[in-house]
């Protein structure tokens, strides 16, 4: 990558600040370049040091965007800042999930195919859920600011899948699969604990919710008789634990 | 190195070396990444925020290559935000350097 393509590209992903703070930004690469060239080294070589120029545009209109809504914290500049810190990505996903249902009915529509919108629809919770990964883990300034969105990312990914399993399946499996509404809040939960330094105060609302969900869905998806082996098993396993742990001293 | 713990310092990093002389851009990143290794452009979003905040001014100055350079100059706040920084960093430090001496204490 040379100078001219380093700069296009954060001129690219800066888009949407006033043009005037867009020059002013640019203004410091262009000297880096400027310096740097002068100091005998290449335009590749500086571009390769200075890193990632979709990442650091990225950060720095997100940043601009933050303090606008701060100052003036009108809908528009609040709603702003909440698309630039999410990332471009999000959108895309969403785009990419309406146009999949959007030619899925089409089809459906010609005869071509049958799946109904009662079949589909689950999609949307699927897409939104993926939406939110997809836009923390692609971000590059990763941080306090987009962590909340594993929340909703994990939880709606969850019970998106399990919606869309039951809507194609007539929601015959409702009865059993039923534990993994618990499930999901623990795997949301859980994914904020683990990106956003681990706080171990959320460790209690997941075990609960995790170990429950799971109790309740090896319950439902096994023999009777398997179960009365498992419980036997996890009695004993948790029973030695506090004997081992908490019977001493 | 943590990312976040690198963070932390490259701000008090450029705050300590502004408040020796000024600097233009270039010669800043150059000056830090001899130091820490980082992707230099991560130098810029920083020094932006430091403006926006106030510990930090600009001035153009005409330079003999080339078109005028963009010198950072530290404000009074800056100042007085490197000493709070260096002093929480000083402390920080100092005590990690006992735990991992084995402390005097016991």
């Amino acid at each position: 990558m040379n100078k001219h393509e380093f700069l296009k590209i954060m001129n690219h992903y800066l888009r949407g600040i006033p043009e005037t703070e867009i020059e002013d930004i640019l203004y410091d690469f262009k000297e880096y370049f400027n310096a740097g060239v002068q100091d005998g080294r290449s335009e590749e070589e500086l571009a390769h040091s200075l890193g990632d120029p979709k990442a650091i545009a990225t950060q720095i209109k997100a940043e601009y965007m933050v303090k606008l809504a701060k100052s003036t914290p009108n809908f528009r500049n609040m709603w702003n800042a909440i698309l630039a810190a999410m990332g471009l990505k999000f959108f895309k996903v969403i785009g990419l999930t309406l146009m999949i249902v959007g030619i899925s009915l089409f089809l459906n529509q010609l005869n071509l195919y049958s799946l109904s919108w009662g079949q589909i629809w689950p999609i949307f919770l699927l897409g939104a859920g993926i939406a939110f990964e997809v836009s923390f883990f692609t971000n590059p300034m990763r941080g306090k600011a987009n962590i909340s969105l594993l929340i909703p990312g994990g939880i709606l990914t969850t019970i998106g899948i399990l919606f869309q399993v039951l809507a194609l399946t007539d929601y015959l499996f409702i009865i059993k699969l039923w534990p993994i509404f618990l499930l999901a809040i623990a795997i949301g939960l859980f994914q904020f604990y683990f990106f956003g330094g681990k706080n171990i105060w959320f460790m209690l609302p997941i075990v609960l919710l995790g170990s429950s969900g799971g109790i309740f869905l090896v319950k439902n998806l096994v023999s009777a008789n398997v179960f009365g082996y498992f419980l036997a098993v996890l009695f004993i396993a948790i029973g030695s634990i506090v004997w081992f742990n908490f019977g001493r001293k | 190195m943590n990312i976040q713990f690198k963070k932390g310092v490259l701000e008090l990093c450029v705050l300590a070396l502004l408040s020796r002389k000024n600097y233009y851009g270039y010669e800043l990143v150059n000056e830090i990444s001899k130091t820490i290794s980082i992707a230099e452009g991560t130098i810029y979003p920083l020094l932006r925020r430091l403006k926006n905040d106030g510990y930090v001014t600009t001035y153009l100055q005409e330079s003999l290559e080339g078109p005028p350079r963009k010198y950072y100059k530290l404000t009074n706040e800056g100042e007085e935000m490197k000493n709070e920084l260096l002093k929480e960093w000083q402390t920080f430090a100092s005590r990690v350097n006992t735990l991992l001496e084995g402390g005097d204490d016991e």
